[in-house]
């Protein structure tokens, strides 16, 4: 028997249904969420960067308004003649030109929170009172060293606490072919915490005003743990330096993200240095509560996936599991189960197709219990459908009883081993069993060498039946020719058969007990064609009167004689009777067999 | 009364001694001491040592609202005549440490009279236009020369001996050389760097625009 195998885990089939949709669906979920929050965290910083670049426009205008105005108060203060004394005259000393700038310009430009003037080597001639810091922040300042050399500088200063944005303006004099210098005046200014919270409101971005890569003042979380001063310093030094111009670069403070971009001091407009940045973590902030709404729904979609997948599975598995039950009844002849699977899907058709194949077993069952394997099964069905079949008793009607017996076996068995008797036994009954299937007989019984058939008409003529019983009898005297010579070939003896056939009423059924019942034949009738089949001599087919009555124009008579039989009181009348055709086993008439229809 | 006699024996060694002339180049450097000037002219160069008298007027003119010539020497004692020529009244004064002086305001056509002692520059402004200005300078003797925009200066007629000579530019650059002058004229080169900036409009020295000033005497001098 060809066995089909599967290689599966220990582990139920709904189960590992339920794990695989689950593990589908958590991958659908997981990977359609991440591709998702993704490309929006990736659009969002796309936007970012350009909105970055916009802000960094606005900070540079608003800069720049202001270093405008600063150019413009330089230039008039530089225009005026106090300020070229203080950068002409030697005579003057350092108290009175410091009293020049506090009292007698500054007062005109209110504005102004530094004020002062260097001379060409650089030194400090005057300024409003900023303290001595100023020196050193001018000396320091590279920005504004630069204005030594003739050229117009901008920049933003710490003085003090206080940060300012600063012009130092050359001042020139002389006809246009060859100015010179006579040193530089220098205004600021002052940027308070106000004015750089105002611009941070403005832009949204935080901000930090530059000198040589030093921040000066700032406002917002980006800078605010980076150190103030006039020089960079070991913590802001480096990001500052390495802070882009052109491209928004990513640097972590403090835990939180920050787009930066540097801003140079630009020689066209003067807009000194400064530092923009945003945070990126605050602006993706809605990308988080994306992320989070969608974990929440993941989370929801992968319970409800979990109890769907469990679902889904238990409803394929429900069919499986039921027609395994099923198959266990079967298993255990218990033949009255029967499955139940709605729907119009596979299953519903696996269970349609396990019904009927339950109803065949269990018909063949039935069929094996009643008949054992020697009938047609067609006649079996038929026989089975008749209602005295479904219970205990059986039914009285008209049928053709068919006898045959080996003559002289008893003798013949003495002769021969046991298995020799039973091969010439088994070869025998498959020719005898097989004609009687063909001819529509049922075989009832064995006895010994014996066989008791039965030709039941059914729903059909009894004519029919008789011509049938009568055709299987010539049939098998003609095969046992051809038997004879095979067990010759095979050494053993030949054997010689007797026939007898009657018609009769008989009860035929169901007979035995409520245990143990099996399909059989009794009457008065079956034992007549005992009796008759004993008349029999060896080669020869004798029928009862009643049965020749039937089939008298069909057969020859090879002789008629009366004979008084065992248990009966009258003597009866009988017939031995062959083919018309000693040739041919057939009836004269084709329409007697029912096979040949 | 050293110097007296130191004077007189200059004059007579010159009396009798052959006079040579020294030609020479200057080359102005700018503030970084990199890059030369586009124009080396306003460069003052004279001997120091002995002093003479002087002889004649020095004048400078004031024309659209700048002084002419931008450096005029003069020797101690000299009179400086201050010049009117423009439409504009002007007010000239010097912020001289120790020889401050101050003209008041006068118009077209007038003139005033400054005499100066105290040697070396002597910065020149207007009261009124913050952008004029000039350098009147103070030497001892009369044996100076203005470089041309080329650098170029002629001191003539040098009277043999050893002699420093010294150079000072508008832009705050000087150096001295000792020259000595025996038999024959002496060709000198100086290199100044500059203290102060200047921003000069580009301009070709060759061949010199406005003229073929080379000495002196076309800086002001009658």
């Amino acid at each position: 028997m060809a066995t089909i195998k599967t290689i599966g885990f220990h582990f139920p089939f709904k189960y590992k249904l339920a794990l695989s949709i689950t593990v589908v669906v958590i991958g659908v979920l997981a990977g359609t969420f991440f591709v998702l929050q993704r490309r929006i965290e990736a659009n969002a910083i796309k936007g970012i960067k350009i909105d970055l670049q916009s802000t960094r426009q606005i900070v540079a205008d608003l800069i720049e308004e202001r270093n405008m105005r600063l150019q413009e108060l330089a230039k008039a203060v530089s225009g005026g003649e106090l300020m070229r004394t203080i950068l002409t005259d030697a005579r003057l000393d350092r108290l009175t030109c410091d009293d020049i700038v506090l009292n007698e310009i500054l007062p005109s430009y209110p504005q102004l929170s530094v004020l002062g003037a260097v001379d060409s080597r650089g030194l400090i001639r005057a300024n409003n009172p900023l303290g001595p810091d100023i020196a050193a922040v001018l000396a320091l300042n590279d920005q504004l060293k630069s204005s030594l050399n003739g050229s117009i500088a901008h920049g933003f200063m710490r003085i003090g606490p206080n940060h300012h944005q600063i012009i130092a303006l050359p001042l020139m004099i002389g006809p246009d072919e060859f100015r010179e210098m006579l040193g530089v005046v220098f205004v600021g200014m002052t940027w308070t915490a106000t004015d750089l919270a105002k611009l941070r409101r403005l832009s949204g971005a935080d901000i930090a005003l530059l000198s040589d890569n030093a921040i000066v003042s700032s406002a917002g979380p980006a800078f605010d743990a980076m150190p103030t001063g006039n020089a960079p310093t070991a913590f802001s030094g480096p990001v500052l330096k390495n802070i882009s111009s052109t491209v928004p670069q990513m640097y972590a403070i403090a835990g939180e993200r920050f787009l930066f971009l540097k801003i140079d001091i630009q020689a066209e407009t003067g807009i000194p240095a400064f530092a923009i940045a945003r945070s990126l973590d605050a602006q993706l902030g809605f990308v988080q509560e994306i992320r989070r709404v969608m974990l929440e729904f993941a989370g929801v979609g992968i319970v409800l996936g979990v109890l769907v997948s469990f679902f889904i599975a238990m409803e394929i598995a429900k069919p499986v599991q039921t027609l395994t039950a099923a198959a266990r009844h079967v298993a255990k002849d218990n033949f009255g189960v029967r499955v139940v699977v709605s729907g119009k899907d596979e299953f519903a058709e696996l269970g349609d197709a396990f019904n009927q194949m339950i109803a065949g077993l269990h018909e063949r069952d039935m069929i094996r219990t009643a008949f054992g394997r020697y009938v047609d099964h067609e006649v079996a069905r038929r026989l089975l459908e008749r209602p005295e079949m479904q219970r205990l008793g059986g039914q009285k009607r008209d049928v053709v009883i068919f006898m045959a017996d080996i003559r002289g076996f008893s003798r013949l068995s003495e002769q021969l081993t046991p298995e020799q008797t039973v091969q010439l036994l088994n070869r025998y009954f498959a020719h005898i069993i097989g004609i009687i299937k063909d001819k529509e007989g049922v075989v009832v019984d064995f006895v010994g060498d014996g066989i008791l058939a039965l030709f039941d008409p059914l729903d059909r003529e009894m004519a029919t039946m008789a011509s049938s019983a009568v055709s299987c009898a010539f049939e098998m005297q003609h095969r046992l020719r051809q038997v004879n010579d095979e067990m010759i070939a095979d050494g053993l003896p030949p054997i010689s058969i007797g026939i007898g056939l009657n018609a009769g009423p008989a009860i035929v059924g169901n007979i035995g007990s409520k245990e143990r019942a099996k399909f059989g034949i009794v009457g008065a009738e079956v034992n007549l064609t005992q009796r008759i089949q004993g008349e029999a001599k060896p080669g020869e087919v004798v029928l009862s009167a009643p049965l020749y009555g039937r089939v008298k124009n069909r057969v020859r008579v090879d002789r008629t004689f009366i004979c008084e039989l065992k248990g009966f009181r009258q003597p009866r009348t009988l017939y031995a009777v062959g083919p018309p055709d000693d040739d041919s086993p057939h009836l004269s008439m084709g329409q007697n067999n029912p096979r040949t229809s | 009364m050293r110097i007296a006699l130191l004077s007189l024996m200059m004059v007579l060694s010159a009396a009798f001694s052959e006079a040579a002339d020294i030609d020479g180049w200057i080359v102005v450097m700018d503030k970084s001491g990199q890059n030369p000037l586009k124009s080396h002219a306003h460069v003052i160069v004279y001997l120091e040592g002995f002093f003479s008298e002087p002889d004649g007027v020095a004048v400078i003119d004031q024309q659209a609202k700048r002084f002419m010539p931008r450096l005029l020497p003069a020797i101690r004692g000299q009179t400086i005549r201050f010049e009117n020529s423009d439409i504009y009244q002007h007010t000239v004064f010097s912020t001289h440490p120790t020889e401050p002086f101050s003209l008041p305001r006068y118009g077209q056509g007038e003139s005033r009279n400054v005499v100066l002692h105290d040697i070396g520059p002597h910065p020149i402004f207007c009261d009124i236009h913050q952008n004029m200005i000039a350098d009147v300078y103070v030497v001892p003797n009369r044996y100076f020369a203005v470089t041309d925009a080329r650098g170029f200066f002629r001191i003539a007629d040098v009277p043999a001996g050893r002699h420093r000579l010294r150079a000072w530019h508008i832009l705050g650059g000087n150096a001295t050389l000792f020259v000595n002058i025996d038999s024959g004229n002496r060709a000198v080169s100086l290199e100044l760097q500059s203290v102060k900036t200047a921003v000069e409009t580009p301009v070709s020295p060759w061949p010199v625009p406005g003229g073929e000033a080379t000495d002196f005497q076309q800086d002001g001098y009658d």
